[in-house]
């Protein structure tokens, strides 16, 4: 690695964050219903979701609150079983930037972070640095990851350590 | 300044003369230059001893040029902290390096500990084994761990730094010799991700200091086009100086990369992870040595390594070289070296037939030839002086010489191959082992699958194995095994490859055997009329060269060895003067003072006597959603699920299927198909992954959605008779007061300030308790408005009082006073199982008889007869005159300050019909009378938390 | 460490899954015999070659599913959704596992 990387660690803040799971089977007609992200992906803008797991997307907005968005999951989703809740305060987001961001996420997770397996648009829940994470890929050298908040000061300590130490 | 090398040759080498690199070892300073190595740099000074063996601690030189290396193993430091048992072969001659020898005292060249080789008849092989036995180990145990062993720990912090990297890629080369290099290129016009790793500081393998010709040119100018091209491809990626340490399933093979290291400037070595679709081995071959007497003599070095310093460094090992091989190549390693200039005295060759062109080429440069001769012995003491063998014809003649170069044919280093699971024969031609069942994905190319030539020709064909001569011929230089104790390990039927390794130890030492494991396989297979095929090869494991410890351990010390899992409202709690301790994975305040104890005592009495505030967030909460939550739970939980009523809060135990104790913990109807499963704090995560696989793999006829929310909430718990009044002072909570809302009640709902919150009566410690809970971004506004509500003085209280508190009150700490053999009927829930008329999870196992008998370990409480001795959790109860047989343990004990007494619980055989009886409580070598009790010590009746 | 090729992720680190031991262990019916209860509870097969195992990408997409994995080579033969038939072991594509390097040991 070259001296000085290019790499930014932030915490992303104000966005509120609904976690929503749907009844097994129910999945396909919630996806529809409100255009959620297909497997491994995120999608959409002012509302994104994030996909979890086959039934179980994140929603997260700068510009709606979360009461907003669960209850137009409630309304959108009426006959289909589904929990939607407030996870605003479940999760901190940091977003890493930078040329170098793959080469440090490298040392975090055994995810193949090349950008042919791994483009922008891509969310993977995985292991990050032994614990539970969700990394977006929001461009090219950008992702953010989500951790539970009780995680958040660790995962910061951790990635300014690991791009210390990469230089 | 530039001191004389007296052994670098005037010219050549792969090494840049215009600079000096300035090192020591043993304190006296030495210059080399850049491009040699830390043993070739010490032979260019004339340095020849530079270790001692294990054992025997004779006097060790270097006897390779790579990284097989068994003797010189020194200590080294560059400035990263000081390293032990460095093989000086594989080390980079680093600026500032300072190399010391191990395993001698005083000095590398006089050393006490040789009085060992000397009284070695009292060490044959196994001597561990028989002195365990016989006179007594621990006599001798002190002074064999002094004696044994190589190198010494480093103490102090490691101030060196590591990290682990994670890669994938198509096609991994192990080895950059030419046919690696050729692997990496075929693969690198095909556009496959490539990643090529060479254990050395430079690639091209052999062609450093065995120059070919290939595709017409010639291998210095076919090497420079070639590493041009390859770094013309974006899909390939080289690293030097790291080296391919480990294989395992799947494919995922480990490389230790110090190249960042070696550069300097605080760089770390990186433990890298890559996951390899196909992995190609051109790792090349061992040669091995030949077996005579003393030939672990210093100046007694394998050919191919001659050469190598000599070609590559530009060092002579000597002055005047003996040759002692069996093949072809050990020949046109002693002719290189002779061309180089340092003269060839003799070449004793065990075979009677050898090419006519080597014979030629010898006899062209008048150096004498022995043919089907028998090396004998190697002469001198510090350092070979003299090669004894005898000729053709049986007699017996000497020459003299400085250094003995051997070479007893090659051995592929097929160890990785091995560990991915590859399968190995013997090939009697080359007496060597050969790649033969390629693992999923692997291919070995050019000399580590036998084919010892680029070209395609078998170049070294050794004679068959020299019959067995007995005596101190040795086979591991490291574990200084001899011929004589893989003799004796057959005598006493160690004859499986397997024993003899361990009782010899042959083959074990930290080099595992590079240049001893061929020998000492068909040694054995001599001496037990075996083929070395027949005798089979010990199993490969990693690593396959020595790996930094830091570097297996990468960045995971201090707080990033465990993640330390932070509460919302950490540094409130730590402004409030908080202890904090590991509990599971998180930090919690354990009390509130520095001194423990009285801190503790004093939230213990805040809480029985006004009002503490405890930190309760960790507490697992999973929402169940769905018109059959009811009846899931009910599978769940031993309680009565469905009879709750939304608003309800019931205290519930979980079961795993053989009807043990999981976890307890209360639940609450929110409405009617929706519920909050509170869990206890450590198994938030076990218990959500356990629901999840019931609803997943089991019970597909059930409607319900999980959602585990327990970091979204964070709850604020008030206890004490004053917890009331303090709730009240929050405007736009419910009506508190006890009838509106009892114990075991349940609201939600908006503060004044539009803060969401849940709200459940609930106690743990016995008093007037209420859980609020809100979102975690408001923790610590929350907490610092109870605290300072009203005129009450809010107490914080650590998880170290709430378990006197729970203590006092019998109520038990599953995991603590329950283990892996507590059902819920030892704990008192026989009314509760027998009352519940629908299956759940683990009803069964309780009907077995073994889990219905009336002896079991069962839920007491203990109070001391003597008053004022200590009762400790751990402490065995046993009975006078039963032989002080263990009857159960006490499980949690304090003194309770609201008491003014040690009071604890326990299980014990047949608890519930002991109460009143005596026992004695066994502790650290003491044994306390003490009462079973009731395990409830305050307000059975309950009326404090209901008030 | 094995490669897992999660039905929903792709291919994982072992590091990120939860084992969950042999897959299809009926639950006795309520009035099975002590006998019965014990052989679920406690006996399984663990074959030399074939299983069908559980696992769980607790890690990743919280889905448990099953592996047809070969307990000598750890190649990994197949992957299915719980709930789903077992594929029958002659039936299994060998090539039908990405990422999983299948060639077979001669």
């Amino acid at each position: 690695m070259p001296d000085g990387l290019d790499i930014r660690i932030e915490q992303a803040t104000d966005r509120a964050l609904v976690s929503l799971r749907v009844a097994r089977g129910a999945a396909e007609e919630a996806a529809r219903r409100l255009h959620l992200a297909l497997p491994l992906c995120v999608a959409g803008e002012d509302r994104q979701s994030l996909w979890l797991g086959p039934d179980h997307w994140l929603l997260a907005s700068t510009t709606r609150a979360a009461s907003d968005m669960i209850e137009h999951c409630a309304a959108t989703l009426d006959g289909v079983l589904h929990n939607a809740v407030d996870q605003s305060a479940a999760f901190s987001v940091l977003r890493v930037a930078g040329a170098d961001v793959r080469g440090v996420l490298a040392s975090g997770a055994a995810l193949d972070f090349r950008a042919s397996s791994f483009p922008p648009g891509g969310c993977r829940p995985t292991r990050f640095a032994q614990v539970a994470v969700a990394i977006v890929a929001t461009g090219a050298d950008e992702f953010e990851i989500y951790v539970d908040r009780g995680y958040g000061k660790y995962l910061r300590d951790w990635l300014e350590d690991a791009v210390l130490i990469a230089e | 300044m530039s001191s004389p090398q007296p052994f670098r040759k005037a010219e050549g080498g792969r090494i840049d003369r215009t600079r000096d690199v300035a090192f020591t070892f043993d304190g006296r300073r030495y210059l080399g230059h850049p491009g040699d190595t830390l043993a070739s740099a010490l032979l260019a000074n004339g340095v020849r001893i530079m270790g001692r063996g294990m054992k025997f601690h004779r006097p060790r030189g270097v006897l390779t040029a790579g990284i097989e290396e068994p003797n010189a193993l020194l200590s080294v430091d560059w400035g990263a902290g000081r390293i032990p048992s460095v093989r000086a072969t594989a080390m980079p001659l680093l600026e500032g390096l300072e190399g010391r020898s191990q395993n001698c005292f005083p000095s590398v060249n006089f050393d006490v500990g040789r009085v060992l080789d000397y009284t070695r008849a009292l060490w044959p092989a196994g001597f561990y084994y028989k002195m365990f036995k016989w006179p007594n180990w621990h006599a001798f145990e002190w002074a064999v761990r002094r004696a044994g062993g190589l190198g010494r720990v480093p103490g102090g912090t490691d101030p060196a730094r590591y990290r682990h990297v994670n890669g994938h890629c198509a096609v991994l080369v192990v080895g950059s010799g030419p046919s690696g290099l050729m692997a990496a290129l075929a693969a690198g016009r095909r556009g496959e991700d490539v990643l090529l790793v060479e254990q050395d500081s430079e690639f091209g393998g052999s062609l450093l200091h065995d120059p070919m010709e290939i595709d017409g040119t010639g291998s210095d100018a076919w090497l420079a086009a070639t590493l041009a091209e390859l770094d013309g491809m974006d899909n390939v990626r080289r690293m030097a100086n790291a080296t391919v340490a480990g294989c395992y399933d799947h494919n995922l093979l480990t490389i230790h990369d110090r190249g960042a290291a070696y550069r300097g400037d605080g760089g770390v070595e990186s433990f890298w992870k890559v996951r390899a679709k196909q992995v190609v081995l051109a790792t090349g071959a061992f040669e091995q040595p030949m077996l005579f007497g003393k030939n672990d003599l210093p100046g007694v070095m394998l050919a191919g390594a001659v050469r190598k310093y000599a070609s590559r460094f530009a060092v002579d090992c000597g002055r005047r070289v003996a040759g002692v091989v069996n093949n072809d190549s050990g020949w046109r390693a002693l002719l290189a070296v002779h061309d180089g200039g340092a003269p060839v005295c003799a070449i004793v060759d065990t075979r009677r037939d050898v090419e006519a062109d080597l014979l030629e080429a010898a006899g062209a440069r008048g150096i004498p030839v022995y043919r089907g001769a028998t090396p004998l012995k190697a002469r001198g003491s510090r350092g070979v002086r003299a090669l004894r063998f005898a000729d053709g014809e049986g007699t017996v003649q000497q020459v003299d010489c400085d250094v003995i170069a051997m070479s007893g044919g090659w051995n592929p280093a097929t160890q990785l191959y091995s560990q991915a699971g590859g399968k190995l024969r013997y090939d009697a031609a080359l007496h060597c082992f050969l790649p033969d069942q390629d693992p999923a994905g692997w291919e070995a190319v050019g000399a580590a699958s036998g084919s010892f030539a680029p070209g395609g020709g078998a170049s070294v064909l050794p004679s068959a194995p020299a019959p067995v001569r007995t005596g101190r011929q040795w086979v591991d230089f490291q574990h200084d095994v001899t011929v004589a104790d893989i003799e004796l390990a057959v005598r006493e039927d160690y004859i499986s490859v397997e024993h003899m390794k361990r009782y010899t130890t042959a083959g074990m030492a930290v080099d595992q055997g590079k240049t001893s494991n061929l020998n000492a396989l068909t040694l054995l297979g001599q001496l037990t009329g075996r083929t070395p095929g027949e005798v089979g090869t010990t199993t490969s494991r990693p690593q396959f060269a020595p790996v930094t410890m830091g570097a297996i351990a990468g960045n995971r010390r201090g707080d990033f060895y465990r993640p330390p899992k932070l509460l919302a409202a950490h540094d409130w709690h730590a402004a409030q003067g908080a202890v904090f301790d590991d509990y599971g994975s998180w930090k919690r305040p354990a009390c509130y003072g520095p001194d423990r104890d009285a801190a503790i005592a004093r939230e213990v009495l805040a809480v029985r006597q006004s009002v503490g505030l405890f930190d309760g967030s960790p507490l697992g909460k999973i929402e169940v959603r769905g018109p059959d939550a009811a009846t899931f739970l009910d599978r769940i939980y031993v309680n009565n699920v469905p009879s709750l009523k939304p608003g309800r809060v019931r205290y519930g135990l979980m079961l795993n299927e053989n009807g043990i104790v999981m976890d307890d913990g209360v639940f609450v109807r929110i409405a009617e198909d929706h519920f909050l499963v509170n869990t206890t704090s450590g198994n938030a995560d076990r218990v959500a992954a356990w629901l999840e696989e019931w609803h997943q793999c089991e019970y597909f006829d059930i409607e319900v959605v999980l959602s585990p929310v327990t970091s979204q909430w964070a709850v604020a718990t008030l206890a004490g008779p004053e917890a009331r009044t303090v709730l009240e002072s929050l405007p736009g909570l419910i009506d508190l007061s006890t009838s509106n809302f009892p114990h075991m009640r349940f609201a939600e709902g908006r503060l004044a300030d539009d803060t969401p919150y849940r709200l459940q009566r609930v106690s743990f410690s016995g008093e007037q308790s209420y859980e609020l809970s809100v979102p975690s971004s408001c923790a610590v506004s929350i907490f610092e408005r109870l605290r300072s509500a009203a005129d009450v003085g809010v107490v914080p209280v650590g998880v170290e009082a709430l378990m006197v508190l729970r203590t006092e009150k019998g109520f038990i700490h599953v995991g603590v006073d329950t283990d892996g053999t507590t059902n819920p009927l030892d704990i008192g829930f026989g009314g509760v199982v027998a009352r519940k008329q629908r299956e759940f999870i683990g009803a069964r196992s309780l009907a077995r008889p073994n889990d219905q008998r009336a002896d079991r370990r069962q839920l007491v409480g203990f109070e001391l007869l003597d008053g004022d001795a200590g009762l400790a959790a751990g402490a065995h109860v046993v009975t006078a005159g039963n032989g002080m047989r263990s009857e159960g343990f006490v499980t949690s004990a304090f003194r309770s300050p609201t008491l003014g007494r040690p009071i604890g619980i326990g299980l014990i055989e047949g608890g519930f019909g002991r109460k009143g009886e005596e026992v004695l409580v066994y502790d650290a070598g003491r044994t306390t009378p003490a009462r079973v009790v009731d395990p409830c010590f305050y307000d059975p009746a309950g009326e404090r938390m209901r008030a | 460490m094995l490669t897992i090729p999660c039905p929903f992720c792709g291919d994982r680190d072992e590091a990120e899954f939860r084992y969950g031991g042999e897959a299809q262990q009926e639950v006795p019916p309520s009035g099975a015999s002590d006998g019965a209860w014990s052989d679920y509870l406690f006996h399984r097969d663990n074959p030399k070659g074939l299983m069908h195992e559980r696992w769980c990408h607790s890690y990743g997409c919280n889905q448990w599913f099953q592996v047809v994995r070969d307990t000598v080579t750890h190649r990994v033969h197949a992957v299915y959704q719980v709930g789903q038939p077992a594929p029958i072991a002659d039936e299994i594509d060998v090539g039908d596992v990405d990422g999983v390097a299948a060639k077979s040991r001669g």
